[in-house]
C-alpha cells in the first residue's frame, strides 16, 4: 500500500500538542547574506583590477610583449587573481543555497554551474559577453569559470599567449601568461554585475520550509555525480596527468566542503522543528552532514600529500554518495513528518 | 487537564526524545569499514584503527541486534573480526569484502527487527528500526520517498493496521533494497571491465549480502530450491554474474502496485513516442548529413528516452515473457546509447532514422505489453507536460522564444487531449485556471502573454510555479480511481453540454419554418448537421493515434469555427425574422415581389447560409467533444464511454424534440418572440464561449471584471468575468431584438404603405 504524502500530513496534523511553531530561518539568510558580502568584495576587487590591466594593455596598445615589461601588469593580475580567490570560495560556501532555491537557482547556472553553448547539456548559461574590441562572446560557460580560464591561461582563446611570471616568484608556474585584457575586463564585470543581482534577488527571497527542504534533498545527492566527478578527474586526483581547464586552481573538494557548510546552515534552521517531530533523527541529520564535512575535510587536507588511482578515486565517490544518500534520505523522511511536500 | 495526561502528551510532543538510536552507531560502523577499505592501502595502522571504530559502534547495538536477529548478529561479528585481521594483514581486497558482509547483515538484522515490530504492532520499535535503513542510492534527479515512515505512523496513530503497515514497509524497503543488489550487480561488471579488483570483490559480496536480505521474497516467488540454487550462484561471483542475472530476471521483492505497473507502462510508450518529435526538432539533415541545430531538443529527446528507458526497467520483470523482456531492453539500451552525447558528437543519426527505430520499439512493446497496461495513465501525460513546462522555462531563460512556444504548445497539447477531458466537467474551475496560466491569463500572466512579450525569466518562473501547484490539483483529481458509470456520466455530460447549444438553435429554427410554404429550408439545416456528424466522425479517426499532435490546434479551429458560426447566426436570424413576416404575413404579393427585384439570389443564399448554420452549429463543438471522448476511451474503454454518449446524445435530442414540439403548439407571433428570445439566449452563450475561446489563444484582449464569478456560469452560460465577454454578449442580444424589432418596424411601414396604397387606389 502507498501512503499518499498528503494522508501522511493529515495523520501527523491530528497530533495531541500542535506542532512546533513555523521555523525560524533567519538564520538561513544571514549567513547567505554575509557571504554574499565577501564574495562581492571579491568581484568588485577582480573588476577593479581587471579595468586596471585593461587601462595598461591599451597605453601598451595591447602589445603584450611590451606589457610585460611594465611592472605595474604584475600588481594589477595579482590584484585580479586575489580578488577572484577571494570570491570563488564565499560563492561555494552557498552555492548549495543558490542552486537549490527557485528563485535563486538561475544565478549558480550563471555563475558557476552553467555550460558553454559548445559543450552544451541542459545548463547553456543565457549570456553573451562583448567586448570592448567589438568581439563577442557567445555563451562562453559560467562566470567564476571564464575568469579563472582567462586568469590562469586554461582556456587558450582567453590567453594573449604571451608568458609572464604573475607571482614574480622567479619561475614559470602553472598559469603564468598575459590574459587577454579584452576577455578579463568584460567577465570580471559581467561576474561583478551578477554577483550584484544575486545579492538583489537574495535580499528580497524569503526562505520557506519547503525551499530550504528542497533545496537539501536536490543538492545532497550532488556529491557523487557532481563534485566527486570533477574532482576525481582533476589534478589534485591524478596530478599532471590530468587535462582539465576547469576547477584547477581551487579544488572540488574544497568547493563541496563550501557547499556542506552552507547545507548545514539551512539544515540549522530546521532543525528546531525536526527535533520537535523527532528527536533522533534530528540527530542523526546533524550527525550525518558534520560527518560528511569532516570527510571531504579530510580529503581537502590530504591533497598535497596524496595521489590516487582511478579504483581509489572511484572508491572515494562511491562512499561519498552513499553519505550524501544517507542524508538525503533522513532530510526526506524529515520533511514527510512535517508535511512538507518536497518536489 | 490531570497531570499524568499532561505527561504523555508532552512525551508524545516532544517527538521521540526516549528512542533507541540504533542508526547513528549502524552508519558509523558502514563508513569506518568504507573509510578503513581505502586507508589500508596508505596507512595499515589507521585502517586498523577504523575497524576497531567500527567495531565500537556496533558494540553499542550489538545486543539490539543479538535479540532481533541472532544469525545476523553473529554474522556482523564475524565479519568485523575478519576486517580486523585484514586490516592489519594490509588485504585490500579481503577489507573490503568483509566490510561489505558486515554491512548486509547488519541491514538484514534491521530488517529483521522492523518486520518484527510492525508485526506485534509496537511502533517505537518499528521506527527505531526503520531509522537503520539504507535507501536507494539517491541522485539529484531521483527523490526517495517516505512511504514506509508515513506507514509506521499512521500504525502509531492508529489508523493503519499491522498488516497494511507491513505491506508498506515491505513494498518501500525492500524496493530500495532490490536497487542496491542491482547496482552492485552492474557495477561489479563494469568494475571487472575495468580491472578493479577491489571494488569488485566489495560489490560481489554485497549483492550477496542484499540477496540474502531479499530471500524470503525469492522462496516466496520462486521456492526454496531455486533460492537455494540462486544463492550458490551468488557465492561464486563475479564469474556466475551472468547466471545470477539470469536467475534473478522477473523477480521483484516488492511488487509494484497495480497503479504504478500501469503508470509506468505509460510512462514507456508515452515518453517514447516523443523522442522522435522531439530529436526531428533539434536535428537536421544537412546535404544528406545529419547535424544538431538544436540542442534543447536533443536533450529533451534524451530526457524522454532516459525516462521511457527508466520505466521499463521496472516492469521489464513482470513481462510474462521474459526473452522479449530482455530484447526489448537491449532495444531500448541500444537506442539509447546512440543518443549520448558522444554519439551525437560523433555522428547523430538522421531523425527519419530515429523515427523508424522508435515506431518499431513502439509497436514491440505493444506486442509485449499486456492489454491493461496499455490503457491511456493520465498520470504519465503529467509528467511529460511538467517536463514541457520545464523547458518553457528554459528556452524562455535562454531567449529561444520560437523553442518556448513550441514547448507550451505540446504541453497544451498533452493537456487538452487528456487531462482537460477528466477535469473538464467535475472540476470547470481548475480548468479554468489551466488554461488561463498556459494561455493568456493575467494573474499571473499565461505563459503564452509572456512568450509573446518576451517576459523576464522571474516570470516564467512564477508561472511556472503556479502551474505546478495547478497540476498537483490535477494529478489528486487523476490519482483517484474513476469509476466506469463516472466516465460515463463524464461523457455524457460533455456531449449533452456541447450538443445544447447546436440543438436548441436548430431546433428552434426549424420549428419556426413550419408552414408549407418554407418548410422546405429545413433541409438544408439537415443537410448542414449531417455533414458535420460526417465530419466529426473524419475527425474522430484523423485523430486515432495522433491526439496529442492535433490537440495543440483545438483552440484556434474552435474559435474561428465558432466565428462562423456566430456571424452566420446573426444572418440567418435577421433574413428568419424577415422571412417570416413576409412569408406568413405578406405571403405571395412580397414574395413575388422579392422575387421579381432580387431574382433566386438571395433565397440561394438563405439556403447556403441556413445549411452552412447547420454545419457549423454542430461541428464547432464537434473537434473538442472528439477530442474528449477519445481520451476518455483511451483511459476506461469504449463500452463506458459510448453508454455515457448515447445518453448524452439521447438527452440533446430530446431537448431539441420538445422545444421543437412545443413550438409547433405555439400561435404564430408568441412563435416568432419565443424563437427570437431562445436563440438569442444561445447566441449570448456562443458569443461568451467563443470570446473565451479567442482570449485563451490571445486574439482578444483580456480585461478583467473587478469581481470574479463560478467556472460553472462559464461552463453553462458563457459568463466569463472579463469586460470583452460580457459586452459582447450583451452586444449580441441587442443585436437579435434590434434585427427584430427591425423587422416588426419594416412590417408596419410595409403595411401601413399598402394601406396607404389601397387608398390612393380606392
Amino acid at each position: 500500500m502507498r501512503l499518499p504524502l498528503s494522508r501522511l500530513t493529515l495523520l501527523l496534523g491530528l497530533g495531541l500538542l500542535p506542532s512546533a511553531a513555523a521555523a525560524d530561518l533567519s538564520g538561513v539568510k544571514t549567513y547567505l547574506g554575509g557571504k554574499l558580502d565577501t564574495q562581492l568584495a571579491g568581484t568588485r576587487a577582480l573588476s577593479a583590477a581587471a579595468d586596471g590591466y585593461y587601462a595598461l594593455a591599451k597605453s601598451a596598445n595591447f602589445d603584450y610583449k611590451v606589457l610585460a615589461k611594465n611592472p605595474q601588469t604584475r600588481t594589477a593580475l595579482q590584484a585580479a587573481r586575489a580578488g577572484w580567490s577571494k570570491a570563488s570560495p564565499a560563492y561555494e560556501d552557498i552555492e548549495g543555497i543558490v542552486a537549490g532555491v527557485e528563485a535563486l537557482s538561475a544565478f549558480d547556472v550563471i555563475l558557476d554551474a552553467g555550460t558553454s553553448a559548445a559543450d552544451g547539456g541542459e545548463d547553456v548559461v543565457p549570456f553573451d559577453l562583448k567586448l570592448p574590441n567589438g568581439k563577442t562572446l557567445a555563451k562562453p560557460g559560467n562566470l567564476f569559470g571564464v575568469n579563472e580560464g582567462t586568469l590562469w591561461g586554461t582556456v587558450g582563446a582567453y590567453s594573449s599567449g604571451v608568458a609572464f611570471d604573475v607571482n614574480g616568484n622567479g619561475k614559470m608556474d602553472f598559469g603564468d601568461q598575459l590574459p587577454d585584457a579584452n576577455v578579463l575586463k568584460t567577465a570580471a564585470a559581467e561576474l561583478n554585475r551578477q554577483s550584484l543581482e544575486l545579492q538583489k534577488a537574495a535580499n528580497a527571497w524569503k526562505p520557506s520550509r519547503e525551499d530550504v527542504f528542497g533545496a537539501l534533498v536536490g543538492n545532497v545527492p550532488t556529491v557523487g555525480p557532481v563534485f566527486f566527478e570533477d574532482w576525481k578527474s582533476s589534478p589534485f586526483v591524478i596530478g599532471s596527468k590530468s587535462v582539465r581547464k576547469d576547477f584547477v586552481v581551487i579544488s572540488r573538494m574544497s568547493d563541496l566542503s563550501g557547499n556542506v557548510s552552507s547545507w548545514r546552515a539551512m539544515y540549522r534552521g530546521l532543525s528546531p522543528d525536526v527535533k520537535a517531530k523527532n528527536a533522533a533523527l534530528d540527530t542523526q541529520i546533524q550527525s550525518g552532514l558534520n560527518e560528511l564535512a569532516l570527510y571531504v575535510g579530510k580529503l581537502v587536507g590530504r591533497e598535497q600529500s596524496r595521489r590516487y588511482t582511478p579504483e581509489q578515486a572511484e572508491q572515494l565517490q562511491r562512499e561519498a554518495q552513499n553519505r550524501a544518500t544517507v542524508i538525503t534520505g533522513r532530510i526526506t523522511q524529515a520533511a514527510a513528518l512535517l508535511g512538507v511536500e518536497v518536489e | 487537564m490531570r497531570l499524568p495526561n499532561l505527561t504523555v502528551l508532552l512525551a508524545l510532543s516532544a517527538g521521540f526524545a526516549g528512542a533507541t538510536d540504533l542508526a547513528t552507531p549502524a552508519e558509523k560502523m558502514r563508513s569506518s569499514l568504507a573509510e578503513a577499505g581505502l586507508e589500508v592501502s596508505f596507512d595499515r595502522a589507521e585502517a586498523t584503527r577504523l575497524v576497531g571504530q567500527a567495531q565500537s559502534a556496533y558494540q553499542t547495538v550489538a545486543s539490539e541486534w543479538q535479540a532481533a536477529d541472532p544469525a545476523a548478529a553473529r554474522e556482523v561479528s564475524a565479519a568485523l573480526q575478519d576486517a580486523d585481521a585484514a586490516a592489519k594483514k594490509g588485504d585490500e581486497i579481503a577489507l573490503n569484502r568483509a566490510g561489505s558482509v558486515a554491512w548486509t547483515a547488519l541491514l538484514r538484522g534491521a530488517y529483521t527487527g522492523l518486520e518484527q515490530s510492525v508485526q506485534a504492532g509496537d511502533a517505537p520499535a518499528a521506527r527505531n528500526w526503520l531509522a537503520a535503513r539504507e535507501f536507494r542510492l539517491a541522485s539529484p534527479l531521483t527523490r526517495l520517498n517516505a512511504d514506509a515512515t508515513g506507514a509506521i505512523e499512521a500504525l502509531a496513530a492508529g489508523t493503519l493496521e499491522p498488516d497494511a503497515a507491513l505491506k508498506a514497509v515491505r513494498s518501500d524497503v525492500l524496493d530500495g533494497y532490490q536497487a542496491r543488489m542491482n547496482d552492485a550487480l552492474r557495477e561489479l561488471e563494469s568494475s571487472q571491465a575495468r580491472g578493479f579488483r577491489t571494488l569488485a570483490a566489495g560489490q560481489a559480496a554485497l549483492a550477496q549480502g542484499y540477496f540474502q536480505l531479499l530471500r524470503p521474497a525469492y522462496v516466496a516467488q520462486n521456492g526454496d530450491a531455486a533460492a537455494a540454487k540462486l544463492a550458490g550462484q551468488f557465492t561464486t561471483l563475479p564469474a556466475s554474474l551472468s547466471t545470477v542475472q539470469a536467475s534473478l530476471s522477473g523477480f521483484r521483492a516488492a511488487p509494484l502496485s497495480e497503479r504504478e505497473t500501469h503508470a509506468r507502462a505509460a510512462q514507456v510508450t508515452r515518453f517514447l513516442s516523443l523522442v522522435p518529435v522531439e530529436y526531428g526538432r533539434g536535428v537536421k539533415l544537412d546535404g544528406g548529413r545529419a547535424v544538431v541545430t538544436q540542442e534543447v531538443e536533443v536533450n529533451e529527446a534524451r530526457t524522454f528516452l532516459g525516462g521511457a528507458v527508466s520505466a521499463l526497467a521496472d516492469i521489464a520483470p513482470l513481462l510474462s515473457n521474459q526473452d522479449t523482456a530482455r530484447t526489448l531492453s537491449a532495444d531500448f539500451a541500444s537506442l539509447n546509447a546512440s543518443l549520448t552525447t558522444q554519439a551525437m558528437k560523433d555522428q547523430p543519426q538522421p531523425p527519419a532514422e530515429v523515427e523508424t527505430r522508435v515506431n518499431a520499439l513502439l509497436g514491440s512493446v505493444k506486442a509485449a505489453f499486456p492489454a491493461d497496461w496499455q490503457k491511456a495513465d493520465a498520470g504519465a501525460d503529467l509528467d511529460v507536460v511538467r517536463t514541457q513546462l520545464d523547458a518553457v522555462v528554459a528556452a524562455a531563460g535562454a531567449g529561444e522564444w520560437a523553442a518556448a512556444e513550441t514547448a507550451r504548445l505540446d504541453a497544451y497539447a498533452l493537456l487538452e487531449s487528456g487531462t482537460e477531458a477528466r477535469i473538464a466537467v467535475f472540476n470547470p474551475e481548475l480548468k479554468a485556471h489551466l488554461e488561463n496560466l498556459v494561455w493568456n491569463g493575467t494573474a499571473p500572466a499565461g505563459l503564452a502573454t509572456l512568450i509573446k512579450k518576451q517576459a523576464p525569466e522571474g516570470d516564467f518562473k512564477a508561472t511556472r510555479a503556479e502551474l505546478q501547484a495547478t497540476l498537483k490539483d490535477i494529478a489528486k483529481i487523476l490519482g483517484t480511481e474513476i469509476a466506469p458509470a463516472a466516465v460515463a456520466t463524464n461523457a455524457g455530460i460533455i456531449v449533452f453540454r456541447e450538443g445544447l447549444e447546436a440543438v436548441l438553435i436548430l431546433a428552434a429554427l426549424m420549428g419556426s419554418l413550419r408552414r408549407d410554404s418554407v418548410r422546405h429550408l429545413r433541409r438544408p439545416m439537415w443537410l448542414g448537421a449531417a455533414a458535420a456528424f460526417g465530419a466529426t466522425a473524419v475527425t474522430w479517426f484523423v485523430m486515432q493515434g495522433a491526439l496529442s499532435l492535433l490537440g495543440r490546434y483545438g483552440e484556434k479551429l474552435e474559435a474561428v469555427v465558432s466565428l462562423v458560426a456566430i456571424g452566420v447566426l446573426l444572418l440567418i436570424m435577421n433574413w428568419f425574422f424577415h422571412q417570416v413576416y413576409w412569408t406568413d404575413r405578406m405571403a405571395s404579393f412580397q414574395k413575388h415581389k422579392h422575387e421579381l427585384t432580387h431574382g433566386g439570389g438571395v433565397l440561394r443564399a438563405q439556403w447556403w447560409g441556413l445549411a452552412v448554420l447547420g454545419f457549423t452549429s454542430i461541428y464547432r463543438e464537434g473537434f473538442e467533444t472528439t477530442l474528449f471522448l477519445q481520451s476518455l476511451v483511451l483511459q476506461a474503454g469504449a463500452a463506458s464511454v459510448l453508454g455515457g454518449t448515447a445518453v448524452g446524445l439521447a438527452l440533446v435530442i430530446g431537448v431539441g424534440m420538445a422545444v421543437f414540439k412545443w413550438q409547433a403548439k405555439l400561435p404564430m407571433k408568441k412563435l416568432l418572440i419565443w424563437t427570437g428570445g431562445l436563440i438569442a439566449a444561445v447566441l449570448a452563450v456562443m458569443v461568451g464561449n467563443t470570446v473565451h475561446t479567442m482570449q485563451l489563444v490571445g486574439w482578444l484582449p483580456v480585461h478583467p471584471l473587478p469581481f470574479g464569478l463560478p467556472a460553472n456560469l462559464g461552463l453553462w452560460l458563457g459568463l466569463h468575468a472579463t469586460w470583452e465577454g460580457v459586452i459582447l454578449q450583451v452586444g449580441s442580444v441587442a443585436a437579435v431584438i434590434g434585427s427584430f424589432f427591425a423587422a416588426e418596424a419594416l412590417k408596419t411601414r410595409e403595411l401601413r404603405q399598402r394601406q396607404q396604397g389601397v387608398a390612393v387606389s380606392n
